[in-house]
């Protein structure tokens, strides 16, 4: 009896000793070394965003492989380059779905560092997660006010605030001197909102009267009553502020009842904008982060993974949003020589990097620096038409 | 102002032509079919897969599109409403109306899958016509008249053709009108036909001036049910009448007031109606 009682003793003190030095073990220096980068991130392959990223598991895929091609990202302190694999999600558009997937990136997949979803509203959301588990998270196509005035320390966006979203494009309506008044259309969700305010403020810097706003409800389809209007006030310009599904339905009544300003705006006029409006797309001034032309950082690693990941860019014009977003996780790998998440977001906050789009760095908030250029459809295709330094090709007024 | 009017009558003319095939169907065989809006969304696909072969024109589409939505509203009538008829009435309203809810989330989920969440959007140049100095639009004032031209072909079927008369008889007294040899299971089969038909040239006429999303087919449903219920279950002309007074009233809410007042003024509307409807009946 006795000896059975020492034996369940001993058998104890074994099991907690081998608790003990497993778990002592795994977070010590002699823990085993990582075999991988895990980047971790959701992408809206369903619902309403699905049209603007839904294939960005293949850039992302089609990156790892340039990267693992090269024998992956050196970390110094493993002493090796190690190879790099993205773990994707569907958030299918929607923030509390996308916070789900990134808690589950975080504890299950154990993700050492996480790129944003598409969106203001599902990065609002899925930032979340990142903050409460001290994750570093470098958000991408997201730059609402709203999510960085929280005072959240762990995100970082490779973009600059939406306000700003146009101004090099207000800083060529003021040095050509040709336009005197706008009119705003402006869908009633958080990023639109956001750049019509930018928009407004930059416009009367640039000189020019606003003489009509508009803010409808994203799901408008009847836009006859605003385009009314607009004929009514005469504008210049008709700036549209929205997503792509609005803003087809806008311009499409727009030509069809004759609305003939000197010049559209429209921020988002990708290849979805272009190919729903055929014909009716020519001469459409919006904003983009990157053309064939612009040689800032290494333009053919991002032709060879859009080549490898078979996007089109006319299709898909976020995608060099992202590929700046893997410069600036690559970078930050390297420079932190190290996976230990705190090493890793202390690296980001004081990064200057050169990506395909400039240079970024960020603010204390985590606002980045890169902005979009405007640029018009001609014969089909996008050209940048400012600042003349990077343009591929002069700004035409359509309407005059 | 004008453009404003035009615009409500062209929206009006389309909810009439999409609600007559709802109000046909419900009428006849008393089955609401709640993936008539999705047949409308199927149509407006049709519609934008044919332009990548040919730059059709949104009417004369219709003719080549007519006869394939005739032949889904035969299958629908199989899928439906046949294997219920045994039922009694009430269980058989309700077999169907579950069926045909089924029939339209698989439809969602099917365009999803087919054409991706790209908005469903066709464009279709037309010049706009100077009439004595005010601008109309010619897509929709071209529009405007076929859809004003199908709903008259309509009842013109139901009114001096023979099939047409079966289904009137039908929708009247069912008994009677087999006791007269109207075969019921042919003449609602033919009554779902036509209505498919309405409404995938309803989804063909929209999408040519308003993109659809591969989901918006239980919202066309709902907005069609509305038109119904104002005006009146079973009639055609009652459908067409509050189909083109709901479009006026959804565009110059929109061009006199915001455009988020636009559904709260159109369903206060209907519940104002109703009650003042129903008060009457009651004295």
């Amino acid at each position: 009896m006795k000896t059975l009682k020492q034996n369940a003793w001993l058998l104890s003190l074994v099991t907690i000793l081998t608790f003990g030095i497993v778990f002592v073990l795994a977070g010590s220096p002699w823990a085993e070394p990582p075999k991988e980068i895990r980047i971790g991130a959701t992408v809206s392959m369903s619902g309403k965003f699905s049209t603007e990223v839904g294939p960005f598991k293949q850039l992302m895929d089609a990156y790892a492989a340039e990267i693992n091609a090269q024998g992956g990202i050196y970390v110094k302190g493993t002493g090796s380059r190690l190879p790099v694999r993205f773990i994707v999600y569907d958030d299918k558009s929607d923030g509390p779905t996308a916070r789900k997937f990134y808690e589950r990136l975080i504890s299950v997949d154990k993700a050492d560092i996480l790129l944003g979803p598409y969106s203001s509203p599902v990065t609002f959301a899925a930032s979340l997660a990142a903050e409460e588990n001290k994750v570093p998270f470098i958000a991408i196509c997201a730059n609402s006010h709203k999510i960085y005035n929280r005072g959240f320390q762990w995100i970082v966006c490779v973009i600059d605030k939406a306000p700003l979203y146009t101004h090099r494009y207000w800083d060529m309506i003021q040095a050509e001197a040709q336009a005197k008044t706008v009119a705003f259309v402006v869908e009633d969700t958080l990023h639109p909102q956001g750049v019509y305010r930018g928009a407004k403020k930059l416009s009367e810097t640039a000189g020019l009267k606003e003489v009509l706003l508009k803010v409808l409800p994203a799901d408008t389809h009847d836009f006859t009553a605003a385009i009314v209007k607009i004929q009514e006030a005469s504008p210049d310009i008709v700036f549209v502020s929205a997503n792509v599904p609005f803003s087809i339905a806008f311009m499409r009544q727009a030509r069809e009842l004759g609305l003939n300003p000197k010049e559209f705006h429209v921020i988002h006029h990708g290849g979805v904008f272009k190919k729903g409006l055929g014909a009716g797309a020519e001469g459409v001034v919006g904003q983009s982060y990157w053309t064939e032309g612009m040689n800032y950082g290494h333009p053919e690693q991002f032709v060879a993974v859009m080549e490898r990941s078979g996007i089109s860019l006319d299709d898909f014009p976020w995608a060099p949003a992202y590929m700046m977003a893997f410069e600036v996780a690559t970078q930050a790998i390297e420079r932190a020589g190290s996976l230990d998440k705190k090493k890793l977001m202390a690296t980001l906050k004081k990064l200057k990097v050169m990506t395909i789009g400039g240079v970024v760095s960020f603010a204390e908030n985590g606002v980045g620096t890169i902005n979009t250029y405007p640029s018009q459809i001609i014969d089909g295709k996008y050209h940048i038409i400012w600042p003349p330094q990077v343009a591929t090709t002069g700004h035409r007024y359509p309407g005059l | 102002m004008i453009q404003v009017l035009i615009s409500g009558l062209f929206l009006g003319g389309v909810y009439a032509l999409l609600a007559v095939g709802l109000s046909l169907a419900f009428g006849i065989m008393g089955v609401l079919n709640l993936a008539h809006g999705s047949l409308a969304v199927l149509g407006a696909i049709l519609y934008k897969k044919s332009l990548v072969l040919y730059p059709f024109s949104p009417w004369f589409f219709c003719v080549l599109a007519a006869p394939i939505f005739l032949c889904l509203g035969f299958i629908l009538h199989l899928t439906i409403v046949a294997p219920f008829r045994n039922l009694s009435l009430s269980a058989s309203v309700v077999a169907s109306l579950i069926a045909s809810l089924g029939v339209a989330l698989i439809l969602e989920d099917l365009f999803v899958w087919w054409q991706g969440w790209e908005p469903i959007s066709t464009y279709f140049s037309f010049p706009i016509f100077n009439l004595l100095g005010l601008k109309i639009p010619g897509l929709r004032a071209v529009l405007m008249g076929t859809a004003a031209i199908t709903i008259g072909l309509s009842t013109l079927f139901l009114k001096k053709t023979d099939r047409g008369r079966s289904m009137r008889a039908l929708a009247q007294d069912r008994e009677t009108a087999s006791l007269y040899g109207i075969h019921p299971g042919i003449t609602s089969m033919s009554a779902l036909g036509l209505a498919a038909m309405l409404a995938g040239l309803a989804g063909i006429f929209y999408s040519a001036l308003y993109p659809l999303g591969p989901r918006d087919g239980l919202d066309l449903t709902l907005k069609a049910l509305f038109i119904v219920v104002a005006g009146g279950m079973g009639n055609l002309r009652g459908p067409a009448v509050t189909g083109l007074l709901l479009g006026l009233i959804e565009s110059f809410a929109g061009f006199f007031f915001t455009y988020t007042s636009t559904d709260t003024m159109v369903y206060s509307l209907l519940v104002i109606y109703l009650v003042v409807k129903r008060g009457r009946r009651r004295q």
